[in-house]
């Protein structure tokens, strides 16, 4: 009796333990559940999130302070002013960069080494330098020795050291050649810094080609015609220039070699104007009305018809290639009014490319092949647009400052060339691809218009 | 039967003991932290886009986040508005009343006992001219702030109403400054307003060329930052690059530039504030 009831208390025991372990499984899954439920969305919402997305300054900041020189030689002293001076202003005119004032400067690396290891970063990191370039110059005779450094200032890095060697005369090839170093460690791209522009000025009492370099400096006349000159063309390799003048009374078509002063005329019955080199081929387009309608052809680089590119009944100018030579914009009046269109070489097939605006001339195809800039006419006033070569995304550069005209795209696509009236006669300006920037490239007697922009020409 | 239950209870402790590491592990390992949603917490950034200090604000701006508490009470509202822009407080416009209704009677008298000074006229004149265009003035930082505080004032008494008429309880976390997701969304707290700062200090030492990242604007990169309650910014990381290594660089920059950023506010309940910076380049034109 007394073992039956033991079992049976056994067996109430182990119930009620049992049933515990039960009750208490089911209330821990439920805590179990409840904290999977709660916990999960207080964490995810461990960080806020703020949008940052208008930059104040839109250029990169960078310090560059006066060379250090060897010697105490003041000659070597004023060179070292005047070619940190240069160097100041050669990356400025890209549009990249934000030159900080010497006076702000906390530290004279002239008093220091130029090298990575006695350089206290936080010195440029305090007044915002991003990048610091810091040279080393030594006159021996007429020998220049350049030791130039581009350093990351937040990192304490070397990006780029170069040594130059050359003549004082030289100096500008020097700044210009690390300039393209500089520029190309930073976009992949060479820059400006090889490239020339071909424009008509009037400062000689007629209009005639000159030539200056990329930032203005040192033009020259190059045609001396004594007559009507325009549309300057540059080949590819920039040995050939093209253009249209009337010295014999008719607008005939000259392909000069600049080097050898030699070329040949295409004078045609009618005009033979706005000529444009087919990308890295000696040939080119241009508008010729000898068969009585004026219509765009291919001529090789003798003067020679390919064949007729345009054959519509309508005016059909200026033509400009895109980079790989596969399409040709131009304009055409073939509407009604002047726009732009864009014929497919390999189809044949021509699609209008402007709808916006009664008058759009002068098209500019970019570097990239993305773009086409243009000049265009809204109440009046002639403007620079930026239009996809597709159409889209139409933007215009220049407003209310006068008539701006004949964009031309620099070889890196980073910069715009054009003329404008907004300071009296027409002079050259230049703008960054986004309209910013806009300066005025060079002071020359009279008027000057028709800017282009060659490919990277030069040889370092 | 005994065995077997206390097999069953081990083998329910130890599954038990497992499941807690795998949801500990899920939950606080930061490679498993779920993504947020952006765009309900996303602050306009125009509104901070405010002329301030160059450094982190004093003790007084510190002092201003502590009035925010209470933005019923109009008079500390004037002191705030002292605090940043002292052409506009109402002393000043009572001045400036003063001196144009005794300014006529002034050179009545003067002209009759033939004092009258031109010079002195001249100085009125353009005291005067000048007290009308500080009048006429808009104050965008005396307007954004008092624009914030009618928006804490908005959402205390909004919050007040719906506990008037709810069920009496009121949350633990509502209304404290620093907690996370108490209070509601209409609610602003003052970490809010501390948050609505931020962009202003980044975008400040932010340089980014539009021209250099070839007119990209699609770039997006998040910087997490940990700002400490004295406002200095002890680690920085990011939770995703753009791609673009010249925009990730300048984001970076710019973050290490802005260092520190103002203190947290007081009350804040946290030792650091974790925050995440969404840089796009949308803002350029």
């Amino acid at each position: 009796m007394v073992s039956c009831l033991n079992i049976s208390k056994i067996g109430s025991v182990s119930k009620a333990v049992n049933s515990c372990l039960s009750s208490f499984a089911v209330l821990f899954l439920l805590v179990l559940t409840a904290l999977f439920l709660i916990i999960p969305p207080f964490c995810s919402a461990e960080y806020d999130y703020i949008d940052i997305n208008n930059p104040f300054l839109k250029k990169i900041p960078i310090a560059i302070p006066s060379f250090k020189t060897v010697t105490e030689n003041p000659a070597e002293k004023r060179l070292s002013v005047t070619t940190s001076g240069l160097l100041s202003e050669t990356l400025e005119f890209t549009g990249y960069f934000k030159m900080l004032d010497h006076d702000a400067f906390l530290f004279d690396p002239e008093k220091s080494d130029i090298t990575a290891l006695n350089t206290n970063f936080q010195n440029w990191t305090d007044i915002g330098a991003e990048l610091l370039i810091t040279g080393l110059l030594e006159i021996k005779d007429d020998i220049v020795d350049i030791e130039l450094r581009l350093y990351d200032t937040f990192k304490a890095k070397l990006l780029i050291g170069k040594k130059y060697k050359g003549l004082i005369n030289d100096r500008r090839k020097i700044i210009r050649r690390f300039c393209s170093e500089v520029t190309y460690y930073l976009t992949g791209k060479s820059g400006v810094f090889n490239s020339k522009i071909a424009f008509i000025s009037t400062g000689s009492g007629n209009k005639e080609i000159y030539i200056c370099e990329f930032d203005g400096h040192n033009p020259v006349q190059k045609t001396h015609n004594k007559s009507i000159t325009l549309s300057p063309a540059w080949s590819s390799d920039g040995k050939w220039i093209a253009y249209t003048s009337y010295k014999k009374g008719n607008p005939d078509l000259y392909i000069k070699n600049l080097a050898e002063k030699r070329g040949v005329v295409v004078a045609k019955k009618g005009i033979n104007i706005t000529p444009a080199w087919i990308p890295g081929k000696f040939a080119l387009a241009a508008t010729l009305s000898f068969s009585g309608d004026p219509e765009i052809y291919m001529l090789t680089g003798s003067g020679k018809i390919i064949k007729k590119l345009t054959d519509k009944w309508g005016i059909d100018v200026s033509p400009s290639w895109s980079p790989d030579g596969k399409k040709m914009a131009f304009v055409s009046n073939r509407s009604g009014k002047a726009q732009i269109y864009i014929k497919n070489i390999a189809s044949n097939s021509v699609e209008r490319l402007t709808f916006q605006g009664r008058y759009n001339t002068s098209p500019n195809w970019s570097p990239d092949g993305n773009k086409i800039a243009y000049c265009g006419m809204e109440k009046g006033e002639f403007n620079i647009y930026v239009i996809n070569v597709d159409g889209s995304n139409l933007f215009q550069l220049t407003f209310n400052e006068g008539d701006n005209e004949s964009p031309s795209w620099s070889p890196d696509g980073s910069l715009i060339a054009f003329n404008s009236n907004r300071e009296g006669p027409h002079r050259l300006y230049v703008m960054t691809a986004y309209g910013t920037d806009q300066r005025r490239l060079l002071s020359l007697p009279g008027e000057q218009t028709n800017p282009k922009w060659s490919l990277n020409i030069l040889n370092n | 039967m005994k065995e077997e239950s206390r097999k069953l209870f081990f083998t329910f402790i130890v599954s038990a003991i497992l499941h807690i590491i795998f949801f500990m592990v899920l939950v606080f390992a930061p490679a498993h932290k779920t993504s947020k949603d952006f765009s309900p917490s996303v602050i306009n950034v125009s509104m901070v886009a405010l002329p301030g200090p160059e450094k982190a604000p004093t003790q007084g701006n510190i002092n201003g986040f502590v009035l925010e508490k209470k933005p019923a009470k109009p008079v500390k509202k004037v002191k705030q508005i002292n605090q940043t822009a002292p052409e506009t407080t109402p002393t000043h416009e009572k001045d400036v009343s003063k001196t144009v209704s005794t300014a006529p009677r002034k050179i009545k008298k003067s002209l009759k006992k033939k004092t009258f000074k031109s010079s002195r006229v001249v100085k009125s004149a353009i005291d005067r001219i000048k007290k009308n265009v500080d009048k006429s003035r808009p104050n965008p930082v005396a307007e954004a702030i008092s624009r914030l505080k009618d928006k804490v004032g908005k959402a205390d008494s909004a919050g007040q109403q719906k506990t008037e008429a709810g069920t009496n309880a009121t949350s633990p976390s509502a209304g404290i400054p620093g907690g996370y997701g108490g209070g509601g969304k209409g609610q602003i707290k003052l970490i809010d307003i501390y948050r609505a700062q931020i962009p202003y200090y980044i975008e400040k030492n932010w340089a980014f060329s539009k021209q250099l990242s070839h007119g990209q604007t699609d770039l997006v990169a998040v910087v997490v930052i940990k700002i400490m309650k004295n406002g200095k910014i002890k680690e920085v990381w990011f939770e995703k690059k753009s791609g673009n290594n010249y925009f990730d660089e300048s984001a970076y920059k710019a973050v290490i530039k802005s260092d520190p950023l103002p203190v947290l506010p007081e009350g804040f309940l946290r030792p650091y504030y974790d925050l995440g910076l969404i840089f796009t380049p949308s803002g350029l034109r």
